[in-house]
């Protein structure tokens, strides 16, 4: 705390030492409040956007009068709603999507998004009946908000910190990525492909065949 | 009878890994099983995930893996809406009350003294109120069980992870981690506590008991992370080693312990 509060002060001193002083200091905190009030409000939105996206989950999760198949099928068209599937596509594959053809990157999107609804379902599907807690939203790198969580297991022994990440407009969020206990959905989904694509050479047609294999 | 031969296999498997293991060391020094691809971002990739003995590792992450299958039965035992489920929870709970005063030492040696003040607490409530760590009532008042130990100690002093090592029964590790665990059967003050007392034959069933009980408890996310990757081996890899980045990061402090009491800030912008 101590050199921050070290930098305001002589950034006062720098300002005083000029006339126009009080234009600055009003330019800036006008600034901020503008800034700072577009931030809250992104915060909210997303904030909003993860508890509507849960209480959808959740009712589906725990609609005991489908079977479990019918409850799975809806969940996985709710994912595939609401996460962000052509950027997550292209992370997933990194470093060898730019250098696959359009073609190949399309192919492997189509697949893709099945494995990706696989990954998530799979992730929550037990959780039927719980409720999770929001604890905290910050706005992250290049624009995303992050929505800080708490679930914990129907069992309840065990609590995970889920982060959601959320990007896009209001009314038009899409999730990016969850991160649950420090483990990046799509960092592992990334270097469990990256080991796939290294032993062919970087070919995202072996990735999206090694991908149909596994009946996605 | 089939079973019998899984169990035979998994036994050979485990046995060749025990040797495996004990070459560990002699491999570390060798420094790589595999040549590194030609590729320079692959081979970037490569050095960055810092996985020498990575065919070794296969191996024992198989035989894990083997293991998992063999203790399925149990794992359905212990799970909720069974008969045994009870004793099974009352058995879990002390093994982690067990756990609390080495994690204690380790929040205190890393600095985190809320988490300190909550495992400190969770001790001394579940062992009283708790019936000998029984019941996990701490737990209810918010103070929910976390982890720590000496291989994190150990990150937070500044000492890197090491190559990346996966461990027979035990799971992902590495260097770091495993000299952390080594430690542990060492400098554990409940096993000294025992120990002293004259108890020194119920430290290794303790210990053993430990053990299966972590394994149980991984399995379900372990399989699930096997159901939906492609490599799981590698998978399982980036997850262990972002949550140990994560896990020295973190404070471990339940919200209801926080100054205030009432969480963390709603907002916070970076």
């Amino acid at each position: 705390m101590a050199p921050i509060e070290r930098n305001r002060v002589q950034l006062d001193r720098r300002t005083c030492s000029t006339a126009r002083w009080p234009v600055l200091v009003s330019a800036l905190i006008a600034g901020i409040a503008i800034f700072g009030a577009a931030a809250v409000a992104a915060t909210n939105h997303a904030s909003a956007f993860v508890q509507k996206s849960a209480i959808e989950a959740i009712a589906i999760l725990s609609n005991g009068a489908l079977p479990a198949d019918q409850r799975r099928a809806q969940f996985r068209t709710v994912i595939l709603r609401n996460f962000d599937v052509p950027v997550i596509s292209r992370f997933v594959a990194e470093p060898y999507w730019t250098k696959a053809s359009p073609d190949q990157q399309s192919r492997f999107q189509d697949i893709f998004q099945s494995a990706l609804a696989s990954i998530y379902t799979e992730r929550f599907f037990d959780y039927a009946g719980e409720s999770l807690q929001v604890k905290g939203t910050h706005v992250g790198a290049e624009g995303v908000t992050i929505v800080q969580t708490t679930i914990a297991t129907p069992t309840g022994n065990k609590s995970y910190d889920v982060d959601w990440i959320v990007t896009g407009p209001a009314g038009a969020e899409k999730f990016l990525d969850v991160v649950i206990d420090g483990i990046s959905t799509n960092v592992t989904t990334q270097q469990d492909y990256g080991s796939v694509l290294r032993s062919t050479n970087g070919n995202l047609d072996a990735l999206t065949a090694a991908l149909k294999a596994k009946g996605f | 009878m089939p079973g019998g031969r899984v169990n035979m296999h998994w036994f050979l498997k485990l046995r060749r890994c025990l040797s495996a293991s004990s070459a560990i060391l002699a491999a570390i020094g060798l420094a790589s099983c595999a040549s590194l691809p030609n590729d320079p971002a692959a081979r970037a990739e490569v050095e960055r995930l810092n996985d020498p003995i990575e065919p070794i590792n296969r191996e024992v992450y198989a035989a894990n893996k083997e293991m998992r299958q063999v203790l399925l039965p149990l794992q359905m035992i212990a799970s909720a809406g069974s008969p045994v489920a009870p004793l099974a929870a009352a058995v879990h709970n002390v093994l982690v009350n067990l756990r609390e005063p080495l994690t204690f030492a380790n929040d205190l040696a890393q600095g985190k003294e809320c988490a300190a003040g909550a495992s400190l607490r969770r001790f001394m409530v579940n062992s009283t109120l708790g019936v000998g760590g029984i019941f996990d009532v701490a737990k209810d008042y918010g103070v929910a069980a976390h982890d720590n130990d000496i291989g994190q100690t150990l990150g937070v002093w500044g000492i890197p992870a090491g190559p990346y090592l996966m461990l027979p029964v035990l799971g992902p590790s590495d260097v770091r981690g495993a000299a952390g665990t080594a430690a542990e059967y060492v400098v554990d003050p409940v096993s000294l506590g025992l120990s002293r007392a004259g108890w020194t034959a119920a430290v290794w069933p303790i210990a053993g008991l430990d053990a299966l009980d972590r394994s149980l408890e991984a399995a379900p996310d372990l399989d699930k992370l096997d159901r939906t990757s492609l490599d799981g081996y590698a998978a399982l890899r980036s997850a262990y080693r972002q949550n140990q980045t994560e896990a020295l990061n973190d404070d471990k402090c339940p919200d209801v312990l926080r100054i205030g009491g009432e969480g963390i800030p709603a907002t916070r912008s970076n």
